[in-house]
């Protein structure tokens, strides 16, 4: 019996650490496929806040949910092409952003977007409206855990 | 005799002025990170040597300790990056060059006056030398480079050939498709010592000021952005009065 309980422990911990790597692989595979697109989707959006926030690796609908949780959902669709509006919103929410005053009243796209800028996440020579590139979302989120990390 | 003592002198030089391709080691892990190995990425793994020219990629909320060679070159690859590591070193120099695609790294860089060190870190827009120093470099798809001195002087230069010698708070920044970097004060042009308001604000928008602060001061260009456009170039001199009331209690 003693035998048997090892046995299945030996295959629990060899199957737990067989799959842990090939999920990790598929959210880097994400990233390489988001750095080379044109334009981001909010469910590009969604995934990339969600796996930051500490979320594992889901469907849309599951990462929804979770941001949703933590308030920073928005209500789009997950093909919608993200704007730096969309992105600023959620970013100010993540990052409670107090750099605007008008964002502080109105929690808009856009004075999420001013305040963004006050705090140099975004350049302040575009516009809400402005779609957002993969890789200046990948940049985004980098300099959130930037300031994240100060 | 003489043709031993030139024999072994020009084996002694030889020898010396070999370089080996130097030993690329993780030496800690966290989060997702992964090497690329042919056409696959693989989990990189504490201790794993990487081969000259290794890609390594990081995830959300990963990092990844990287030592470049014996004499402790070491970056920190932070969350989001991708990077490409060359690294050859003998026992008179090391030569060490990291490709930043995107995202970020810091690089310690100690100093060993016996051994010649070129340390460079390459950007799409840029190029950064160190030695003996230690900096955070930074590239994305919108601001460009940038790198920040945490300890010792740095230079940095474009592709154009345009560079700028930086040490302390002073910042590079290239942006994409520019001619050349940005100011080397622009990261503490909007951060004054004290907080700035202009004169005749009554003192409930006073108080608002002080609690929406960044409204004030904190645009992107900030108030020095505004007084340099106003006094129409970087070489202008302004002449900035400043009254400070010393409480003397």
């Amino acid at each position: 019996m003693k035998n048997i309980a090892g046995i299945l422990i030996l295959f629990l911990s060899l199957f737990i650490f067989s799959t842990a790597p090939a999920q990790d692989i598929s959210q880097l595979n994400f990233i390489h496929s988001l750095d080379s697109q044109a334009i981001a989707t909010y469910g590009d959006a969604v995934k990339l806040f969600a796996v930051s926030t500490g979320a594992r690796a889901g469907n849309f609908a599951s990462e929804s949910a979770f941001l949703e949780e933590q308030g920073l959902a928005l209500k789009y669709n997950e093909d919608k092409s993200l704007s730096r509006g969309m992105a600023a919103l959620m970013t100010a929410r993540y990052l409670n952003l107090k750099g605007s005053f008008m964002y502080l009243i109105f929690k808009s796209e856009r004075y999420a977007y001013r305040a963004c800028v006050a705090d140099s996440l975004m350049p302040g020579d575009a516009s809400e409206f402005d779609k957002l590139s993969g890789p200046e979302l990948l940049e985004l989120m980098s300099l959130i855990n930037d300031k994240k990390g100060e | 005799m003489k043709t031993i003592k030139i024999a072994l002198s020009a084996l002694f030089i030889l020898f010396f002025s070999i370089s080996l391709f130097a030993e690329i080691k993780a030496l800690s892990v966290s989060g997702t990170v992964a090497y690329r190995d042919g056409r696959n990425w693989i989990p990189l793994k504490v201790n794993q040597v990487l081969k000259e020219g290794t890609r390594i990629s990081t995830g959300a909320n990963s990092s990844a300790e990287i030592r470049l060679n014996r004499l402790n070159h070491t970056i920190t690859v932070k969350p989001l990056s991708m990077i490409q590591v060359f690294s050859s070193e003998s026992a008179v120099e090391t030569d060490t060059h990291i490709g930043l695609k995107r995202g970020g790294v810091n690089a310690r860089v100690p100093r060993d006056s016996n051994v010649k060190t070129v340390f460079k870190v390459s950007t799409p827009v840029a190029t950064s030398s160190v030695r003996g120093t230690e900096q955070n470099v930074g590239y994305g798809a919108g601001s460009g480079m940038t790198v920040e001195v945490v300890s010792g002087k740095i230079e940095a230069q474009n592709r154009l050939g345009k560079s700028n010698s930086i040490a302390g708070r002073q910042k590079f920044s290239q942006e994409k498709g520019k001619g050349k970097p940005g100011h080397i004060l622009s990261g503490v042009q909007s951060n004054s010592f004290a907080s700035v308001h202009g004169n005749g604000l009554t003192p409930d928008e006073l108080e608002t000021g002080l609690f929406t602060g960044a409204d004030q001061t904190g645009s992107a260009d900030g108030d020095t952005g505004v007084l340099g456009s106003q006094a129409g170039s970087a070489e202008s001199t302004v002449t900035v009065p400043v009254n400070i009331i010393w409480d003397g209690k």
